[in-house]
């Protein structure tokens, strides 16, 4: 069964139409990289698959469970609260600028939804926190404040952030973009650890050698469409389509 | 005979001396006449008959025309000064005026001026609504009475020359109210927050003519309180030139005259003054004890707990309910935004002063409610209350909308409710946030509590104002100036810490 699947989705801002209609299926385990020109609706997509927008048309299910569905074109329709509330908690999701709660420690930060919201016991989600540090390479970190971070650092705690939900998926949008080039690695290794350990991710990236070393699958998305879709080989080494050629080449000449 | 002649002998260089002074000080007097001494008397120009500006825009009065009189009798050149009643003492002290000659009480201030015999005697009246059962000054136990502050009334009733009479009197109301002024005291009464209200005669036959038949006078009277005129303390020279004079004029009957022609001669009362010789207030030497710093603080320290309880009471209930007018202000539903908004709007753009009033006054105005006593003190508070948390509401939607939206996102993914996302979340945050404008307000509220005056609660400001008045010095003032200053500087120093704490994170 996918894990996520998507069809037809749409979503306008006002009369602006950012999304025509995409389709999109993710398997339990897959890696897919999402990437296209600014302004292709990347991000969008993501959130309204996150349920952080509403849409416009279309349907959207996790685990074979409508999270929303369209019978009445231009009227989706949303599940009810709390069939909502549990499919929300299939995903996660690692923002650009991390998000972070300021007032709260490292650990807090990491442990606080457990506890307030999976009901999970302090000591448990401290204990996981801490291998969650480990994993992530901030060991030692857990007493410090967010703004004594460095930026790769916070989006690190991010995601432990997100794992500590134990979510079966985690949507990452551009999670390195708002870093120095010289700390994505950090982060970039900790998505290949998790890549590795069959975690299901999907992920919008500029990196297009990161997401050709990393993904199951590639999406390749502009104008609200999606234009091109296969394994990495497929889309980045052998593009099909003119405007992904396009995009490409504007990529490598900009490097 | 020798013995005599030698009596003589021995007393001659003092007679002579005598004669010498005698002649001297009369130099002086018939010289500063022929050089046109001049005469400065102060008075406020709103006290008929005593003095007042008349419809051609003279200034008239009994008081003036004896003044007058007196002046002519001394060589002198009156000059009419109106002063402003506020400042009469700095006047006199200064020596811009050279006595304050204006039905000017002198019971109660004895010790203050040095003064001539009293003149005039005048008595308090008590003033009832006309379906009152109050018919005697008996019927008045238990009841709330009203007097202006730093009236001739309120020293009746309380002065340290108060008669035994009056003091047993005033025991028996429930309580003894003081107002800023008359319109005031009727609007008291009118409401029936207060029973009666105590006044001069000559004032209360004004007020009454002014408001037809909804008042009305007891037969009974309270005291007899008497008019002088104040020099300045020490000046008893001016004064002995002047009260001669007087003295001459009582005796010829020029006093009378001028009396019966301002309609006073009921009231007169020079002649048992000259009678009994006694100069008020000479006797008692300096008599500094009464306003000395002890009394003044242990009377301000009487509004201290008044203060504070509308300071604490006031952040207690505005602080919550400005936060609910955040919730409302923000709320999804459109009319209730528009609600909080013109809440808001009233709250912010009309003075905090006329709030008060309209909460203390408004229940009777509009509902016809009669409101018990206690209620002054909770409409204090319920005033400032509203305006505050209108203030606080602002502030607390700007802290809340200056949370970045990504913590929302991140929340609703973390799958956090709506309840436990403000309050884990957005409430620690918009507390640092808010911190220094909410500090502002703090402060601002311990200098506005002064306010409550308007309602006549007694609080330190209004008390100072009263102490002030009673002891012509503006050191009660001083007093209270330094009192906020203390607290808000405790206050800035807690608030600074606080903020110190919060300063974990950025
Ligand atoms: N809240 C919004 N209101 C109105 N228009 C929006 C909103 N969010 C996005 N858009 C518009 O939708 C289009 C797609 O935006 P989106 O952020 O999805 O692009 P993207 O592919 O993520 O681009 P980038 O690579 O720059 O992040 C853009 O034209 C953008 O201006
Ligand atoms: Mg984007």
């Amino acid at each position: 069964m996918n894990l996520l699947e998507v069809k037809n989705l749409r979503k306008n801002y006002g009369k602006l139409e950012v999304l025509k209609g995409i389709d999109i299926t993710v398997n339990e385990g897959e890696v897919v990289s999402v990437i296209g020109p600014s302004g292709s609706g990347k991000s969008t997509f993501l959130r309204c698959a996150a349920m952080l927008e509403k849409i416009d048309g279309g349907s959207i299910s996790y685990n074979g469970e409508y999270a929303v569905k369209t019978t009445e074109p231009g009227y989706p329709e949303y599940a009810p609260a709390d069939e909502l509330k549990k499919i929300k908690s299939y995903f996660s999701m690692v923002f650009q600028n991390f998000n972070l709660f300021p007032h709260y420690t490292v650990l807090k930060n990491i442990t606080d939804a457990p506890v307030c919201v999976l009901k999970q016991n302090r000591e448990d989600a401290e204990k996981n926190a801490f291998k969650l540090l480990e994993t992530v390479g901030l060991s030692g970190k857990d007493k410090s404040y967010p703004c004594e971070l460095s930026g790769g650092q916070q989006q690190r705690v991010a995601i432990a952030r997100a794992l500590a939900m134990n979510p079966k998926m985690i949507y990452f949008d551009e999670p390195t973009s708002a870093l120095d080039p010289e700390i994505t690695a950090g982060v970039l290794k900790i998505l290949k650890q998790l890549a590795n350990e069959k975690k299901t991710m999907l992920i919008v990236t500029h990196e297009i050698a990161f997401a050709r070393n990393i993904s199951d699958r590639v999406i390749f998305m502009d104008g609200g469409h999606i234009i091109e879709e296969g394994t990495p080989e497929q889309v980045i080494d052998n593009p099909q389509n003119e405007r992904t050629r396009q995009f490409l080449k504007t990529l490598n000449t900009a490097d | 005979m020798i013995r005599w002649k030698n009596i003589f002998k021995g007393e001659k260089w003092i007679l002579f001396l005598l004669l010498i002074s005698f002649i001297f000080s009369f130099g002086s007097v018939s010289v500063s006449a022929d050089s046109d001494e001049v005469f400065t008397v102060g008075f406020d120009a709103e006290f008929p008959p005593y003095g007042y500006k008349d419809e051609n825009g003279e200034y008239v009065g009994f008081d003036l025309d004896l003044a007058e009189e007196v002046c002519r009798r001394n060589g002198w050149k009156l000059v009419k000064q109106p002063i402003d009643w506020d400042s009469k003492d700095s006047e006199l002290n200064s020596g811009s005026i050279s006595c304050i000659w204006n039905g000017f009480t002198l019971n109660g201030r004895e010790s203050l001026y040095t003064w001539s015999y009293p003149y005039i005697d005048n008595s308090q009246v008590i003033i009832v609504k006309n379906d009152s059962d109050i018919i005697k000054k008996e019927d008045l136990a238990g009841c709330i009475v009203v007097v202006q502050a730093d009236s001739s009334a309120l020293a009746a009733f309380t002065g340290d020359d108060a008669s035994e009479e009056n003091r047993e009197l005033a025991a028996s109301f429930s309580q003894l109210q003081q107002v800023s002024d008359y319109n005031n005291a009727f609007m008291n009464l009118e409401t029936g927050m207060v029973d009666a209200v105590c006044m001069d005669i000559g004032v209360a036959g004004y007020q009454l003519e002014e408001r037809k038949g909804k008042f009305r006078i007891l037969d009974d009277t309270v005291s007899t309180e008497q008019y002088a005129i104040g020099f300045k303390k020490g000046n008893t020279e001016l004064r002995d030139l002047v009260q001669e004079s007087l003295n001459e004029m009582s005796v010829d009957g020029t006093f009378k005259e001028i009396a019966e022609k301002w309609d006073l001669s009921d009231a007169l009362c020079i002649e048992k003054s000259i009678q009994d010789g006694i100069y008020p207030g000479d006797s008692d030497n300096e008599s500094k004890s009464k306003y000395s710093m002890e009394y003044i603080l242990s009377e301000l320290s009487k509004g201290l707990a008044a203060t504070l309880s509308i300071f604490f009471l006031t952040l207690l209930f505005s602080i919550p309910l400005g936060l609910l007018v955040t919730f409302v202000r923000r709320s999804r539903i459109g009319l209730f935004r528009w609600i909080a908004r013109i809440y808001i709007s009233i709250m912010r753009g009309t003075p905090l002063m006329l709030q008060l009033l309209v909460v203390f006054f408004g229940p009777y105005y509009v509902f016809g409610l009669r409101m018990p006593a206690s209620y002054r003190f909770w409409a204090v508070i319920i005033g400032f209350s509203l305006n505050y948390a209108a203030y606080f509401a602002e502030i607390f939607r700007a802290g809340i909308e200056s949370i970045p939206k990504g913590q929302y996102e991140a929340g609703a993914i973390l799958g956090y409710t709506n309840g436990q996302f403000f309050r884990k979340i957005v409430l620690p945050q918009m507390v640092k946030r808010v911190l220094p404008p909410v500090t502002n307000e703090i402060v601002t509220l311990v200098k506005d509590t002064s306010l409550a005056f308007v309602l006549s609660y007694m609080e330190i400001f209004t008390i100072a104002k009263q102490v002030s008045a009673g002891c012509a010095s503006i050191m009660p003032l001083f007093v209270a100036g330094i009192f906020y200053y203390i607290f808000n500087f405790i206050i800035a120093i807690i608030m600074e810490n606080i903020e110190k704490k919060l300063n974990y994170y950025r």
